[in-house]
C-alpha cells in the first residue's frame, strides 16, 4: 500500500472507530475496515493520566509501543470522550528528552554539590543517596529527612512511600503536592463529617436543576464534566448554571448567572446566603434538628507564614509581620463584630483547627452582620458593575439556593481550596447544603472536585500527608497508631506521634537547615510552590541533598543534586482514585525506556540498604512532647521487634515489604494476561509487588467505611472502576444515606458516621464556656465562619490583585504537557491577562512585554487584554505552566493555618512596561 | 503525522451547514454524521500535538459548535510513519 493510500485507509478507520466509540451508527463494513487497520494491536483499559476527573481510556500497543489511545465507551465518567489533554496520554511517553539514566552532580569523579550533571549508574546513584541519607539521619534524626510526594502517585507508590517513611525511618516528613491542591477540602470534610471525601457522585450532574461553581473554572480544568453540564443544560432547559469567580472565564460562557467577586469575599457571600435561608424560613429544620449541630472556632489564626522575619526579604517584612498581629479593616471588623482599626494578636495561629459547639441563637448572631448591603459592597469584584445590578445577582443566587424544589449541586476546586481561609469557605458550603438538607442525595450536594488523578485515591486515602496514616487515621492519635502498628506488624511505639512538616514546611526546613535530605517523587515542587526564589536558594546554597525522580528534566530536576529516571504511567502497574471515590487500575502496557525504573522499585531498593537494628533504635526528635513518650526522643523498639521475630540485621525491604504474607502473591499472575511487570523484573523477584501491597493496604479500610474491592476485581473486563465503600461486591453511590450506604442502618435516614472530632466542648461565638465534651455521633456540623480579609492586599505601591491558575491545554507545571518534543519548538508562553484600562493606564497594549513585580520577585510577561479571560479592573491573572517564566516566584506563601494549603489565588503586584 | 477522531456536536438543524464549514478547516475531514442528534465525527490530520490542540480549539470556536471532544488518537513516534 502506498503511504498516501495507507493514510486514507487509516483516516477512515480512525473515523469508524471514533463513531463506534461514541455510539454513532456506522455500517458493519466500515467497522470491519477499522478492525483491519488495527490488526496486530492490543487494546487494554486504563485511566487518563491527567486531572482528578478519572476518565476511562483504552490504550493500544503494538511492537512494544503505545500507538493509539481512545476514550473508553464503557467508562461511566466520560462515555468515550477525552478532553484536549487526552492527546498527551500516549504521546507523552515518547518525548525526545525523556530521562533514561540517573544524573548526578559530579566533579573529579565524585559527587559535588557545585558540580555539573553527569550520567551515572544506578549503583553509583543509590550509593550516594544512601551516604547522604545516613549523614542527614545521623545528624538530625527522622525530622532531618523528607519526601515530597504527589497526588499523581499510584496507590501503591504512595503506600510504599508512606510505609517506608513512617514505619521504616519513623519520619512523618512526607507530604504530597496535593497539599497545594485540596488539603483545605480534606480538613473541611474531617471537621464537618468526621471522615474524608465527597458524599455525591458525578451522576448528580444529570439530576441537578441548579449547578453553582465556586472558584472552579470547569470549562478549562474539568472539560469532560463540563461537557456533561453542557449536555444537562441542553437537555433540561430549566437548568441554571452559576459561575462565581474573581474574573470572567470560559465557564461564564454557559452560565445563566455570573458573579464576579473580590478575593475572599466568598466567605461573606455564603454567610449572606445562610442569613437569607434563615430570614426566609427556607431551612429544612427537620433535617437540621435530626442530623446537625452548630459549631464555630477561633478567628485569630494567622496566615501560616513564618512567625519570624529572619528569612524574609526586606520587601516581604510588612506582610510577614501580619502573621503575629492584624489591624482589622472596616469590613473585617463588621464581619467579626469588632472595632475597625483594632489590633488583633493572632493567638490561635498554632491551634487554628480547634472548634466547639454553639447554639442556633449564636449561629444566627454570627450571621447577623452579613446583610445584602454589607456583603454586596464588600464582594462586588468588577468596579465597573453597578452596585444595584450586583445586589440583584446575589438575591437571585439566594433565590436558587432557597428553592426547596430545585435539585442543587455546588462544585469547587482551587478557588475555595487555595485560600487563606480555605477550610472555612469549604465548611460554609456544607453549611448552606446542610441547612437545606440537600447533601449526599441524588442531584443534591456540595461537591469538592480535585485537580490530580489520585489526590483522593492516594494522597488522601493512603495517607501520604505529614499528619496522616491510612484510612483517615492520624499520627497524633494513640489509638490510630496502635491500629496501624498492629496491621503493619510493628513493635509498639515504632510510629512517630509528632506530625511532620507539610510541603511548605519542608521547603522552609530546607531554607533554615533543619531538613538535609529530600526525595521528590512524581512532582515538581520547585516550580509549583509559591515564593520560589527562597527554595531555589535553599536547594542550591544550603548543605543538603536533593533527589528528584522524574521522567523529564523539570525545574525541580535542575535544582537537584541527583535525578533518577522514572517510569511513566503505562510503563508500570498502578491504581488511581478519582474525586467521586472511584478506584481504577491499569496494567503495565510497555517497558520504560533505557534505565528508567518505577518509583516503587527505587524505594524498595533503597529499603534494602537499611537494617531494622539501625532505624528502630532510639532516635532524637526535637520538640516531641506527648503522653507515653520521653520528651525529645523516639524509643528504642529493637527488643520489641526481636520479640515479634524480626532480626536486627534484617533489611527494611524484608521487614516491611517482602514479608512472608506479601510473598504469597506470586508473579506471574493470570490477571496480567501476559503483560510484563518492570518492578518485579528489576527487583529480580517472583512476588507481585503491586498486588501484594494493594491487598495489604486495603486491610486498613475494609470494615472501616473505606472498603476497597479485591485487586483482581478492578481488572475484570466488565469493571470500569468502583466507588468505595465496596461491600459484597457492590459500590456505593451516596454516602451517609439510608438505602445507598450499607453503613447506614434502616430507620436512620442519614448517619454522618465519620469518627473524627465527634465530641466537642460548648461555647459562644468568641470562645469555649463549657469545656466538658458533648458527644455527637452521627451528626454533621454546620459551621459559622466569619469573613477574613486576605493578608496581603493591593496598596499604593503594589496596586493590583494577582491570581494564578491553570488553562485547558496545559496541566499544572507542564512537565508532561509541555514536554512533547514538538511543543518545545514553538513554546507557547504564559501571558498576563489584564483589563484593557489597566493596561492603558500603564502605557501598555496587547502583546507588549511588561514586568510584573510583587514583594517577592519580578518576571517579564506578554500582556493579553482579550482572549479566554476577561479581567475586571484591578486584577491580573497568569497560568503557572511555563517553566521559563516561573510565575510562582511572585506568589505569597501564606497558607490556610488549619489545612496548611497554599493560597495561590491572591497577592498584590504591580505591572509596568519592560 | 498524527490522526485524531473528534466528536463534534451542533444543533441538528444546522448539521449540513456545520459539516460543510468544518470541512474547510485545514486537515479536517467530516466522515460520519448523525442528523437525528446533530453529532459529527471528524478526522483531523496534523503534524504534531501542538497543531492537533490548536486544531481542536479551532473546531470548538466555529459558529454553532456546542461541543468538540477528542475520541481517538493515533500518533506517530518520532521518525516513524503511523
Amino acid at each position: 500500500m502506498t503511504s498516501l493510500r495507507r493514510r486514507e485507509f487509516l483516516k477512515s478507520s480512525v473515523a469508524a472507530a471514533s463513531a463506534a466509540t461514541v455510539g454513532l451508527p456506522v455500517s458493519q463494513a466500515v467497522l470491519a475496515q477499522a478492525k483491519a487497520a488495527e490488526a496486530g494491536w492490543q487494546w487494554d483499559k486504563a485511566v487518563c493520566r491527567f486531572c482528578g476527573t478519572g476518565c476511562g481510556i483504552q490504550v493500544a500497543t503494538a511492537g512494544g509501543k503505545v500507538v493509539a489511545t481512545k476514550g473508553d465507551p464503557d467508562a461511566p465518567v466520560n462515555r468515550g470522550l477525552n478532553c484536549i489533554k487526552g492527546y498527551f496520554n500516549g504521546k507523552i511517553l515518547y518525548g525526545a528528552d525523556r530521562l533514561t539514566r540517573p544524573l548526578m552532580r559530579m566533579k573529579d569523579g565524585k559527587f559535588d554539590k557545585k558540580g555539573a550533571f553527569v550520567p551515572v549508574t544506578w549503583q553509583q546513584a543509590m550509593d550516594e543517596m544512601e551516604r547522604q541519607f545516613r549523614k542527614a539521619y545521623a545528624e538530625k534524626g527522622p525530622a532531618g529527612v523528607a519526601i515530597i510526594g504527589s497526588g499523581q502517585y499510584t496507590i501503591q507508590e504512595g503506600y510504599v512511600a508512606a510505609k517506608l517513611m513512617k514505619a521504616g525511618f519513623r519520619s512523618n516528613n512526607i507530604d504530597p503536592n496535593a497539599r497545594h491542591c485540596m488539603a483545605s477540602a480534606v480538613a473541611a470534610f474531617m471537621q464537618t463529617f468526621g471522615i474524608d471525601e465527597p458524599a455525591n457522585v458525578y451522576d448528580d450532574i444529570e439530576l441537578a436543576d441548579t449547578i453553582v461553581l465556586w472558584g472552579a473554572n470547569m470549562a478549562e480544568n474539568h472539560p469532560i464534566l463540563w461537557s456533561r453540564i453542557t449536555d444537562r443544560k441542553l437537555a433540561a432547559k430549566a437548568t441554571q448554571v452559576v459561575n462565581l469567580t474573581t474574573y470572567r472565564n470560559m465557564s461564564s460562557d454557559l452560565a445563566d448567572l455570573e458573579i464576579v467577586m473580590t478575593p475572599s469575599s466568598d466567605l461573606a457571600i455564603q454567610n449572606y446566603l445562610a442569613r437569607e435561608l434563615l430570614a426566609r424560613n427556607a431551612v429544612n429544620w427537620d433535617f437540621v434538628k435530626k442530623h446537625c449541630v452548630f459549631a464555630t472556632g477561633p478567628a485569630d489564626i494567622g496566615y501560616g507564614m513564618r512567625p519570624t522575619s529572619r528569612f524574609a526579604l526586606d520587601a516581604e517584612k510588612d506582610t510577614q509581620a501580619k502573621e503575629l498581629e492584624v489591624t482589622l479593616s472596616k469590613a473585617e471588623a463588621i464581619a467579626q463584630r469588632r472595632n475597625p482599626g483594632e489590633k488583633v494578636a493572632q493567638k490561635n495561629r498554632t491551634s487554628a483547627g480547634r472548634h466547639w459547639l454553639i447554639s442556633l441563637e449564636e449561629f444566627k448572631r454570627g450571621l447577623e452582620p452579613y446583610t445584602l448591603d454589607f456583603v454586596a459592597e464588600l464582594a462586588k469584584g468588577d468596579p465597573d458593575e453597578p452596585l444595584e445590578k450586583f445586589k440583584a445577582k446575589l438575591v437571585r443566587l439566594a433565590d436558587l439556593y432557597a428553592d426547596s424544589k430545585r435539585n442543587t449541586m455546588s462544585f469547587w476546586t482551587m478557588g475555595f481550596n487555595q485560600h487563606q481561609r480555605g477550610v472555612w469557605v469549604n465548611e460554609q458550603n456544607y453549611m448552606i447544603h446542610l441547612l437545606k438538607g440537600k447533601h449526599g442525595t441524588p442531584g443534591n450536594g456540595a461537591f469538592s472536585l480535585t485537580g490530580q488523578p489520585s489526590a483522593c485515591g492516594t494522597a488522601r486515602e493512603v495517607g501520604t500527608f505529614s499528619h496522616r496514616l491510612p484510612a483517615d487515621m492520624v499520627v497524633d492519635n494513640p489509638a490510630h497508631r496502635a491500629l496501624t502498628e498492629k496491621t503493619w506488624k510493628l513493635p509498639a511505639k515504632t510510629l512517630n506521634p509528632k506530625p511532620g512538616s507539610d510541603i511548605m514546611g519542608i521547603l522552609r526546613d530546607l531554607e533554615d537547615g533543619s531538613v538535609k535530605f529530600l526525595w521528590v517523587q512524581v512532582t515538581n515542587p520547585f516550580q509549583s510552590s509559591p515564593n520560589a526564589n527562597h527554595w531555589f536558594k535553599a536547594a542550591r546554597e544550603m548543605d543538603n541533598f536533593i533527589v528528584v525522580a522524574d521522567c523529564y528534566p523539570t525545574v525541580s530536576g535542575k535544582v537537584a543534586d541527583l535525578v533518577l529516571p522514572a517510569a511513566m504511567m503505562f510503563e508500570k502497574w498502578g491504581a488511581y482514585g478519582n474525586a467521586e471515590r472511584r478506584t481504577q487500575m491499569w496494567r503495565q502496557q510497555v517497558e520504560a525506556p533505557g534505565e528508567a525504573r518505577t518509583d516503587v522499585w527505587m524505594m524498595l531498593e533503597f529499603a534494602k540498604r537499611f537494617k531494622v537494628g539501625e532505624v528502630w533504635g532510639e532516635k532524637p526528635l526535637p520538640g516531641l512532647k506527648t503522653d507515653g513518650f520521653e520528651d525529645g526522643k523516639l524509643p528504642d523498639v529493637v527488643e520489641g521487634a526481636k520479640a515479634m521475630g524480626y532480626k536486627p540485621e534484617q533489611s527494611l525491604y524484608e521487614a516491611l515489604f517482602a514479608t512472608p504474607e506479601n510473598r504469597k502473591f506470586a508473579w506471574p499472575d493470570p490477571v496480567a494476561k501476559g503483560k510484563a511487570n518492570g518492578t518485579v523484573k528489576a527487583l529480580g523477584e517472583n512476588w507481585f509487588v503491586e498486588k501484594a501491597l494493594f491487598e495489604e493496604y486495603a486491610q486498613f479500610g475494609r470494615g472501616h467505611h473505606h472498603d476497597l474491592a479485591e485487586f483482581d476485581v478492578y481488572y475484570r473486563d466488565d469493571v470500569r472502576g468502583l466507588r468505595w465503600p465496596v461491600i459484597n461486591g457492590k459500590e456505593t453511590k451516596y454516602r451517609f444515606v439510608e438505602g445507598h450506604d450499607p453503613y447506614v442502618k434502616a430507620g436512620e435516614g442519614f448517619n454522618f458516621y465519620g469518627g473524627a472530632f465527634k465530641a466537642l466542648p460548648t461555647g459562644t461565638l468568641d470562645d469555649v464556656t463549657e469545656p466538658k465534651p458533648t458527644p455527637l455521633a452521627g451528626k454533621a456540623k454546620i459551621f459559622f465562619r466569619p469573613y477574613a480579609a486576605p493578608v496581603e492586599q493591593p496598596d499604593a505601591n503594589y496596586d493590583l490583585w494577582f491570581c494564578t491558575g491553570r488553562i485547558i491545554e496545559h496541566w499544572h507545571t507542564g512537565s508532561m504537557t509541555r514536554r512533547v518534543a514538538e511543543l518545545n519548538r514553538a513554546a507557547p508562553s504564559a501571558v498576563l491577562y489584564m483589563n484593557p484600562a489597566d493596561a492603558e493606564k500603564r502605557g501598555l497594549k496587547r502583546n507588549d512585554t511588561a514586568w510584573i513585580e510583587s514583594r517577592r520577585g519580578k518576571i517579564r510577561m506578554v500582556v493579553e487584554t482579550k482572549g479566554r479571560n476577561t479581567m475586571p479592573r484591578g486584577t491580573v491573572f497568569a497560568a503557572f505552566f511555563d517553566e521559563s517564566l516561573l510565575v510562582n516566584k511572585l506568589v505569597l506563601d501564606a497558607i490556610d493555618p488549619i489545612s496548611r494549603e497554599t493560597d495561590f489565588k491572591k497577592c498584590a503586584a504591580k505591572v509596568y512596561k519592560a | 503525522m498524527n490522526l485524531s477522531g473528534i466528536l463534534v456536536v451542533v444543533p441538528p438543524e444546522r448539521l449540513d451547514a456545520c459539516a460543510a464549514d468544518l470541512g474547510t478547516l485545514p486537515g479536517v475531514e467530516v466522515h460520519h454524521t448523525d442528523p437525528a442528534t446533530g453529532r459529527l465525527i471528524v478526522v483531523q490530520e496534523a503534524a504534531d500535538v501542538e497543531a492537533e490542540m490548536a486544531g481542536l480549539l479551532a473546531i470548538k470556536a466555529r459558529p454553532h459548535v456546542r461541543a468538540a471532544d477528542l475520541v481517538y488518537h493515533h500518533f506517530a513516534i518520532e521518525g516513524e510513519e503511523p
